[in-house]
């Protein structure tokens, strides 16, 4: 129950900041763009806006053989605290380094699958799927949170807000 | 109040504190006490060894959908908190069973939960015995074998018991152990070497209770084994060879006929039925004819045999346990269980090649008894001799996806004979196939035993393909040895 209300908190949030995000990192014309996924280059896991208390996840997919697949995450909240005027519908998400970068090619079984552990808070990966011509690119949302936050904003009966995050980062700090 | 009424009531809380300390220290020590006047007749070292062979091969755990790990279930002592939450619920008398189904099943495992995972069906009357409690009716009727026992984590905990044909959930249970596993699971997690396993089902397509990893454990170990039973020299004039036979039977070998076979097999006769053969690889086989014929079998007794003859002829290998269970029959229609073990080393367990059968593996113990008599016993052990940590952390292990992909030239090669489907030669079709029927995943170590003193031991990742057993050697991917499975 708890973590229903708390997946539909942390929904409603980030439903309510969505943004548009531009990608120019691996493909050379930015008309090879495709973001709608068919049966030869998708991802099946993560789900989008997923919200959890497990920091590591699987990026799982399928691509044709010999593509190559580049993953980038983003700490939202680095650039959130960092530069808090700044409205996240302008963020560009090129002039700010990823937190986590990892590489890997597709074989002859035509999947992918590559393990990430992610900071607690929220986090925008991009995945992208080039195999020599197309470059595919696919974005997830996903928050990672503690049973510890995740009890105290429902104590409070807080929504998070930026406010908030700018905590959940700081907690980040304490523990590194 | 007066001086008098005053000092009572010290001596009279003084009273009441000394009463209490004095119960206090009766109930920490009570356990010893009754222990030490208790029954003699029970063999505690008997019971010891029957709880240290009916042991899980792995167990489960379960966060979320997410985050799994399969550790051994003798670290972190998790197969003991689990034995005490079993214990209550087998007992519960209020318990309500339910049958469901292996989806259901495998929707559980995305709770926060464990599977105990048993190297085999066994039947229930050994896990019983093993655990010690007396087996409620209600249970008995609605199911006779175990391969895995699933606990529930929560307010109110409930176990699944499985078996290949039948699900049954016990629920209205309840016990006060359940927070042992709940500190310990949440401790395995915030270990340095945990290691996320992940659905295979999902990230392969294999079937439901494939769980893999991604990010392989770094834990590098150099081990080297040779036979127990010394076997260089001339075999003839081996000592070693005539101290085993001569402890075995516990007879002075002058009581033995020695007989030397020419394939180079000792054979030492006890009398007309009941001998020993030394094979030249050290292998160790012990045969008996049958007094009796054994009309009805009967599981705890046979167990009983089977480690009083442990116990008075020989040893079993440090971490060995019961790795098969089967009903087997005598030429003269006598009924009998073959007991099979296997043994692990440094918690992962030890597949051993068979030089004389090509495509099966040997296991350490085979043996077949007949309630009380032992017809065949037959073993091969091997002793560590150096078991040491390497530092090397440049090179990564090969994670089963990737040595899957390395190998599938070979994969389907071994599949196309057994299964013949490729007729549709749509080769992703033909993958898809080839994940779909992956059962097991899992690491150990393969021991050549080629050699028969100092092999090293090659890690190997061991994934199981419909009727195929492949061992991939986990540093460089390449195959080490295929086998069949049933």
């Amino acid at each position: 129950m708890i973590k229903k209300i708390l997946s539909l908190v942390f929904t409603i949030f980030i439903l309510g900041n969505i943004y548009n995000t531009s990608y120019a990192i691996h493909h050379k014309n930015p008309d090879d763009i495709k973001i709608i996924p068919n049966e030869d280059y998708n991802i099946a896991r993560p789900q989008d806006y997923l919200v959890t208390k497990e920091d590591t996840v699987l990026v799982s997919g399928k691509a044709k053989e010999n593509s190559k697949i580049y993953i980038s995450v983003y700490s939202l909240e680095d650039l959130l605290t960092s530069n808090k005027s700044l409205s996240v519908n302008k963020l560009l998400f090129m002039n700010e380094d990823p937190i986590i970068t990892k590489e890997a090619d597709v074989g002859e079984l035509e999947r992918y699958n590559v393990e990430l552990e992610l900071p607690i808070g929220r986090n925008n990966i991009i995945i992208e799927i080039n195999n020599g011509e197309d470059n595919y690119v696919f974005n997830r949302n996903i928050t990672i949170t503690n049973e510890m936050i995740a009890k105290e904003y429902l104590s409070n009966k807080n929504i998070l807000r930026d406010r908030d995050i700018i905590k959940i980062a700081k907690l980040r700090a304490e523990k590194n | 109040m007066n001086k008098g009424k005053f000092n009572t009531l010290i001596l009279l809380s003084l009273f009441i504190i000394s009463l209490l300390l004095i119960n206090k220290a009766f109930l920490y020590n009570d356990q010893n006490l009754f222990t030490s006047l208790g029954d003699s007749k029970k063999d505690s070292s008997k019971d010891l060894i029957i709880s240290k062979i009916i042991y899980p091969k792995s167990i489960l755990v379960n966060y979320s959908e997410d985050t799994h790990t399969i550790i051994n279930a003798n670290k972190y002592d998790l197969w003991n908190d689990s034995k005490e939450v079993i214990k209550d619920v087998f007992t519960d008398i209020n318990m309500n069973i339910t049958e469901i189904n292996k989806d259901e099943l495998s929707e559980e495992k995305n709770k926060r939960s464990i599977e105990v995972q048993f190297p085999d069906e066994f039947p229930i009357k050994l896990i019983t015995k093993a655990l010690d409690i007396s087996l409620q009716t209600i249970i008995e009727e609605n199911i006779e074998y175990i391969d895995a026992i699933y606990i529930r984590l929560d307010e109110k905990p409930y176990v699944v018991i499985s078996s290949e044909d039948k699900i049954i959930k016990l629920d209205n249970v309840s016990s006060n152990n359940v927070d042992n596993i709940e500190k310990t699971i949440d401790y395995i997690k915030l270990s340095k070497d945990f290691i996320n396993f992940w659905s295979g089902e999902i990230s392969l397509g294999t079937k439901s209770n494939v769980y893999i990893p991604y990010d392989m454990p770094n834990d590098k170990k150099n081990i080297i084994v040779e036979n127990d039973i010394k076997i260089t020299g001339d075999i003839e004039e081996n000592e070693d060879i005539d101290k085993f036979a001569e402890e075995f039977f516990d007879k002075d070998l002058s009581y033995l006929r020695k007989i030397v076979d020419n394939s180079g097999a000792i054979v030492y006769m006890y009398n007309q039925n009941t001998g020993l053969l030394v094979y030249p690889n050290g292998m160790v086989e012990y045969s008996n004819t049958l007094d009796d014929v054994v009309m009805e079998r009967n599981i705890e007794e046979s167990l009983d045999t089977l480690i009083d003859f442990i116990m008075e002829k020989d040893k079993l290998p440090e971490e060995a346990y019961l790795s098969k269970v089967e009903e087997i029959e005598a030429s003269n229609n006598s009924k009998g269980y073959r007991f099979t073990f296997d043994y692990n080393i440094n918690e992962k367990t030890v597949y051993i090649n068979n030089d004389r059968k090509e495509e099966e593996l040997l296991n350490p113990l085979i043996v077949e008894v007949f309630n009380d008599e032992v017809k065949s016993y037959r073993r091969f052990y091997r002793d560590i001799i150096v078991s040491q940590e390497i530092d090397d952390h440049t090179e990564e292990k090969i994670n089963p996806e990737t040595i899957i992909e390395m190998n599938i030239e070979r994969i389907i090669e071994e599949y196309d004979e057994d299964e013949n489907l490729l007729a549709t030669n749509v080769q992703q079709k033909i993958y898809d196939n080839i994940l779909s029927s992956i059962d097991n995943i899992s690491l150990g170590y393969y021991d050549k035993a080629s050699k028969y003193y100092k092999t090293p031991l090659i890690e190997v990742c061991v994934i199981d393909i419909g009727e195929n057993r492949f061992m991939f050697n986990t540093n460089s991917g390449e195959i080490v040895d295929i086998e069949k499975v049933e």
